[in-house]
């Protein structure tokens, strides 16, 4: 009985004797190998974001807070999630001028959806726009166009991005924090990059000429021109091989180029999700 | 020579921890999702098998035999190993911040894996002297890497197949978990004799 009793307190006494050479043994090491973390870095950090979306180029918030703290060169205007609050936080702790660059939007520069636009044949596999492209760049007849099978939603870290019923994919341009991400992955690359005040943008992607893309899709630029001259500037709107061109360094107006586009495919970028809405309602009943 | 090349062949393809022996189940799924990580996985695995293959041996032959205590083995091995692997963090952070950057993340996921406490285990079931627990132990973490390798390469390929919506994910992964487990019953003693 004693024996029992002894060898139990034994056990109890080893155990309570290693964890506290352990938990005193750890603090100590915590203490001597402490990693001192850079105040400015931490300040940095703060200020960012936190959206991690790598828009700056950098590994994430900390990459970038890391990458300032060390190196005065880098210019301090790269995160365009922040916009101007995180800009002049920056500037503060840096104190460092910083120019904001334009608030940059992704936009689907492509309208065909299931409805409109004719497809060579219809895939039933996974809902991926690599897999898809990877058969005859992807089912519909355009080649340019948006695949349809939204690989962009998965990466974006917003969730700005949209699939209509039909298929359709566009981008709020309320939501959008210009990570690019997006435009990275899109296999045809028809997600391009538009300053926010811009006002409208080409929302078509189709260099085939006025013959195949009215075959392929009731929403495609044909290069007729009219959107040249509907605007008083020449060089506002320029149709390049086949496909309209907004210059967005020049101020003249748009309105008017959008309204008389016969393919209705010139789409205002602030307001794209009214838009949006409305032709989605408009196709509804048919 | 012949005992130590057993002990090699034996530990990765024979005793496979992950695929014959279902140890260290959780990071072989959690982690085999995209190959980028794998390495660093890996060689975390195998730095931590090693080291605490060597602590353990001195742990259990010089204070768990001499006071009598080896039914205290399991919960000893657990607090030493966690607090080891703590203890490297730590120093690795400061001193190899290379280091730290590569294998930090996995360290904390594996101080108190079922893998790691095994090879301890094992090692003293199998009365191992010191060099072959750490070549046990130095293997083992081998034998989780190439186990680690071939799921994260099957599970990439498996991402672009078209799988029934409630397969996809987890449960095909422990599917083909079971398959690659079935293939490695295909290796035992018998491999041995053939380098004999």
């Amino acid at each position: 009985m004693l024996t029992t009793i002894i060898n139990i307190l034994i056990g109890i006494g080893v155990l309570t004797g290693l964890g506290l050479v352990i938990g005193f043994g750890l603090s100590v090491a915590s203490k001597v190998f402490m990693v001192e973390i850079d105040p400015i870095e931490e300040n940095i950090f703060n200020a960012l974001p936190g959206a991690n979306c790598g828009a700056c180029g950098y590994p994430g918030c900390s990459g970038y807070a890391v990458a300032l703290a060390k190196d005065n060169s880098i210019p301090i205007n790269l995160c365009s999630p922040g916009g101007k609050t995180t800009l002049d936080k920056l500037a503060a702790i840096l104190s460092r001028d910083g120019v904001i660059g334009e608030h940059m939007v992704a936009k689907v520069c492509c309208l065909g959806d299931d409805a409109i636009a004719k497809k060579d044949f219809i895939f039933n596999g996974e809902d991926d726009c690599f897999t898809v492209y990877s058969f005859y760049k992807g089912e519909k007849s355009c080649k340019y166009g948006c695949v349809g099978k939204g690989s962009c939603i998965k990466v974006c870290p917003v969730n700005a991005i949209n699939r209509d019923p039909l298929n359709r994919v566009w981008i709020d341009s309320n939501l959008c924090i210009g990570c690019e991400k997006c435009v990275t992955v899109c296999p045809p690359k028809v997600i391009k990059m538009f300053p926010l005040n811009g006002g409208h943008f080409v929302a078509c992607s189709s260099h085939d000429n006025s013959k195949t893309v009215k075959e392929n899709c009731k929403k495609g630029c044909i290069g007729c021109k009219i959107c040249e001259k509907a605007t008083d500037n020449p060089d506002r709107i320029v149709v390049t091989d086949n496909l309209a061109i907004i210059n967005y360094n020049n101020p003249a107006d748009l309105h008017t180029a959008a309204i008389k586009c016969p393919a209705n495919v010139i789409v205002p970028i602030k307001t794209q999700k009214n838009f949006m809405i409305e032709i989605l309602n408009k196709q509804k009943p048919t | 020579m012949g005992e130590l090349f057993a002990i090699a062949i034996g530990t990765v393809f024979i005793n496979n921890f992950v695929l014959s022996q279902f140890l260290g189940i959780c990071p072989f799924i959690g982690v085999s999702k995209k190959l980028d990580s794998v390495l660093g996985m890996g060689l975390a695995v195998i730095f931590v098998m090693t080291l605490s293959s060597m602590v353990t041996f001195f742990i259990y032959h010089s204070i768990l035999v001499p006071f009598n205590l080896t039914y205290l083995k399991i919960i000893f091995f657990i607090i030493i190993i966690a607090a080891l692997v703590q203890l490297v963090e730590i120093i690795l952070k400061k001193q190899f911040p290379f280091l730290y950057n590569a294998l930090g993340i996995y360290l904390p996921l594996i101080t108190t894996n079922c893998a790691v406490l095994g090879v301890a285990l094992i090692n003293i079931s199998k009365d191992y002297n010191f060099l072959n627990s750490v070549l046990s132990g130095f293997f083992g973490g081998i034998s989780f890497l190439v186990a680690l390798f071939l799921m994260s390469t099957i599970r990439e390929k498996l991402e672009m197949a078209n799988i029934p919506k409630a397969f996809k994910g987890i449960p095909i992964a422990f599917i083909t978990a079971g398959l690659m487990a079935l293939a490695f019953t295909a290796a035992d003693k018998s491999i041995l004799e053939l380098f004999k």
